[in-house]
């Protein structure tokens, strides 16, 4: 795949998540206990053999150069092509259905200018999925096509369908129109993945320069007739991340062994940041069913349906369940936690019973002592 | 290339033969240690925690896996420009080849590299000892002294001093005779394999040995008694922490069970000092339904649907439904399958305990001295098979 180069756009939507995205971009949320929702997207763009990889960052990238460092845990540490981090803007903070702003892509031309690949793969940077990126390009370049969308059929109704795509297809994979209203069950969502021809991406600036907060999507849109827009179905599982609450569901749906073989046992891996971290320890007393745990925890009391990343501590007679736990976090004994998203480093003091509800889980924020 | 003060050579083409079926398909070095890490990372973390960056690693028995393993090293940070972790294995030159005949000798065949990098001191350390040492104080200690060889040295129980070598020392810590194992020992201080040479004299002292026929080209046994014979300043840097030399079955197993007491003898979780592996990606582990897990280090990437007890398990070992694991290792990759019972055993890499094996359980002649059952890695052990307390069990 040396024709394809990646691009991912990690700015957008980042305070979706609410109080969890005050102070790390969207992209940069903790998912599975080790993983950021940012690893996902490039994993897949990794895995394809591609080695030219650009991110397109927030305004408060912190948390994602931290994650991201040189790119060695993605073997984008290359001479050639490798990792490049494309500063972002500002704009689309607060727009939730702005995707890929050509703007974003124009300050960063350099990038383009001076690549040779004849493809360019963008993703966001918000999905818990594992595909074959390779697939799609292979569709892509067999197809002769300009633009290529990622799909998937949708199985029920959408509570916000304004802010999202959905293809009209026509014969052998094309994409006739886009809409943003669902009109039926089965639908064809757009999924957040575009490939296109890296000159015709060129020529879309080009022409656009005087209108420049204008979203890739509606630049295709409006040129659909004259360019081949094709698409490409994503079957298995996959979620957008985009609320609290899909947070909270996708995460727990990691404890369904066909979700985990999905996204993590197959050929495809999920890379991320190795921390060199010591085992995790499951003291005598501690009672732990159907949980995912990181490295570096010391587990002494009660776990149960839950999320822990990397050096936790629940001591003696604490009881969690249903929880996401991040990283570090101290549940001390006799704490109760229920449906709970504990963030970074809080402490949860003795005897503190905490409890929301599976639909709306309580949250608390990173270093907090309660 | 810059002056360095010191280098080290890691001592790591030894077979292990004493760890039988740990060490049939990997040597010694790479064999897994306390779950997550291979008994090498231990002297590499020492270098890079304790400033010295430049590592030669001498290579001889089963080197594929142990090669891969080190890589460029860039999993210890060793991927530096000015230094960094080098791959020795022996080599041909215009006089012919020779295999690495002993330990000096595999030195010596890799001067040429040591004085590549010009250093005022060279550090001699073994790959199969789990340790903590800041090796700057013993390089100080070896300055203060003026010493020309500086041997650190552990106390050991006075009833087992026999089993070591032993240094008798003056007032001032200056070693005036080494004795091998010695029946009557007259002191408990232990070599620990670890040697730090003034390179001039390092030169010297394995060219010499290198043209005597009936040397065995041995630092313990040759070139440590001729230095101290010849009146050179060899001294005892007396080392208080943890070591703990893994060659045999026993001593691997209890080394690892150690790590599971409420206060481990070597704490390996402390801030500023970290011990660096090649970890691959694994998912966090998971544990299931009806698992139970007590008193257990469990890695990432494994999945525990059974019951583990006082058991260190490495990344990605499987423990299926019903099955029992207690007082074991289980090596990386491992599957015990459902129903199957374990105990105090070492299961190898990608071993497989069919459904309802028994392993352990039965009493047998006890071929290790603590009844440890070991089985090989890559094995696929049969449904049903019962395996006697103490066994080996290889693939042939």
């Amino acid at each position: 795949m040396k024709k394809v180069m990646g691009l991912i756009a990690a700015n957008y939507s980042p305070d979706l998540l609410g109080d969890l995205t005050i102070e790390r971009p969207l992209a940069a949320m903790p998912f599975g206990g080790r993983y950021r929702l940012l690893d996902f997207a490039l994993s897949n763009m990794v895995n394809m053999g591609i080695h030219t990889v650009g991110i397109i960052t927030p305004s408060h990238y912190r948390p994602i150069m931290d994650h991201l460092g040189a790119g060695k845990e993605w073997s984008l540490d290359r001479k050639r092509g490798g990792l490049f981090i494309l500063p972002g803007l500002n704009y689309g903070y607060r727009n939730m259905a702005t995707k890929f702003l050509l703007r974003d892509i124009m300050n960063n031309m350099e990038y383009l200018i001076r690549a040779d690949e004849e493809h360019v793969i963008i993703s966001s940077a918000n999905q818990v999925f594992n595909i074959s990126f390779e697939a799609m390009a292979k569709a892509h370049i067999a197809a002769d096509a300009d633009v290529t969308l990622l799909y998937k059929q949708t199985t029920g109704f959408y509570e916000s369908p304004e802010e999202k795509i959905f293809l009209n297809l026509g014969d052998a994979g094309r994409v006739d129109s886009m809409s943003h209203s669902q009109a039926a069950v089965k639908e064809y969502l757009f999924c957040d993945v575009i490939v296109i021809k890296r000159k015709l991406l060129m020529q879309f600036i080009e022409w656009y320069r005087e209108v420049p907060y204008i979203d890739l999507m509606e630049v295709i849109e409006q040129n659909i007739r004259t360019v081949n827009v094709r698409s490409y179905e994503m079957t298995g599982y996959s979620h957008r991340i985009d609320s609290v609450e899909n947070y909270f569901q996708t995460s727990m749906d990691l404890l369904k062994k066909e979700v985990r073989e999905e996204l993590f046992t197959g050929e495809r891996k999920i890379y991320t940041k190795v921390r060199d971290n010591v085992p995790t320890r499951y003291e005598t007393g501690c009672k732990v069913r159907n949980s995912l745990i990181a490295n570096g925890c010391i587990i002494q009391g009660q776990i149960e349906n839950s999320v822990l990343s990397r050096r936790c501590v629940v001591k003696p007679g604490a009881v969690v369940k249903n929880c996401i736990i991040m990283q570090g976090a101290v549940i001390n004994s006799g704490a109760v936690l229920e449906n709970a998203i504990i963030d970074k480093y809080t402490e949860i003091s003795a005897d503190t019973v905490i409890k929301g509800r599976a639909e709306k889980p309580i949250y608390l924020r990173k270093m907090a002592t309660i | 290339m810059a002056k360095k003060k010191c280098i080290a050579m890691l001592l790591a083409g030894g077979q292990g033969k004493r760890l039988g079926a740990l060490t049939r398909y990997v040597a010694k070095p790479a064999v897994s240690f306390g779950g997550k890490f291979r008994i090498i990372d231990f002297g590499l973390s020492n270098c890079v925690n304790f400033d010295i960056n430049t590592v030669g690693v001498l290579t001889q028995y089963r080197p594929m896996f142990l090669n891969a393993y080190i890589g460029t090293g860039k999993a210890w940070d060793l991927d530096t420009a000015d230094g960094g972790v080098h791959i020795l294995p022996p080599y041909m030159s215009e006089q012919g080849g020779t295999w690495y005949k002993g330990t000096a000798n595999a030195i010596y065949q890799n001067l040429e590299f040591i004085n590549s990098h010009d250093p005022e001191h060279v550090l001699i350390i073994s790959g199969d000892h789990i340790y903590k040492m800041d090796y700057s104080d013993l390089i100080r200690y070896h300055e203060e002294m003026e010493a020309d060889v500086t041997i650190s040295v552990i106390e050991v129980p006075m009833e087992e001093a026999s089993r070591f070598g032993i240094m008798n020392t003056d007032e001032n810590g200056r070693i005036i005779e080494f004795e091998e194992k010695p029946a009557n020992p007259k002191s408990n201080l232990a070599s620990m394999g670890i040697y730090i040479f003034n390179t001039k004299l390092l030169e010297d002292s394995l060219t010499e040995d290198e043209q005597n026929p009936d040397s065995e080209n041995d630092f313990g046994k040759n070139i440590i008694p001729m230095l101290i014979e010849r009146g050179k300043r060899v001294f005892a840097y007396k080392f208080s922490g943890y070591w703990k030399d893994v060659g045999t079955i026993d001593s691997y197993y209890e080394a690892n069970m150690e790590m599971l007491q409420p206060e481990p003898p070597f704490s390996i979780d402390e801030p500023g000092y970290k011990v660096f592996s090649n970890s691959n990606i694994h998912q966090p582990l998971y544990i299931g339904e009806n698992a139970e897990t007590d008193n257990s280090i469990i890695c990432s990437g494994c999945t525990i649907e059974g019951k583990v007890k006082n058991s260190i398990l490495s990344p990605d070992a499987v423990v299926e439904e019903g099955a029992v694991v207690v007082d074991s290792l289980i090596l990386t990759g491992a599957v015990i399958k459902k129903g199957a019972y374990v105990k105090k055993a070492i299961i190898g890499e990608e071993a497989v305990i069919g459904e309802d094996c028994v392993l352990g359980i039965e009493t047998s002649t006890k071929r290790h001295e603590a009844g440890i059952t070991v089985v090989s890695g890559h094995m696929n052990i049969a449904p049903g098979t019962h395996i006697l307390e103490g066994s080996d069990v290889l693939s042939y």
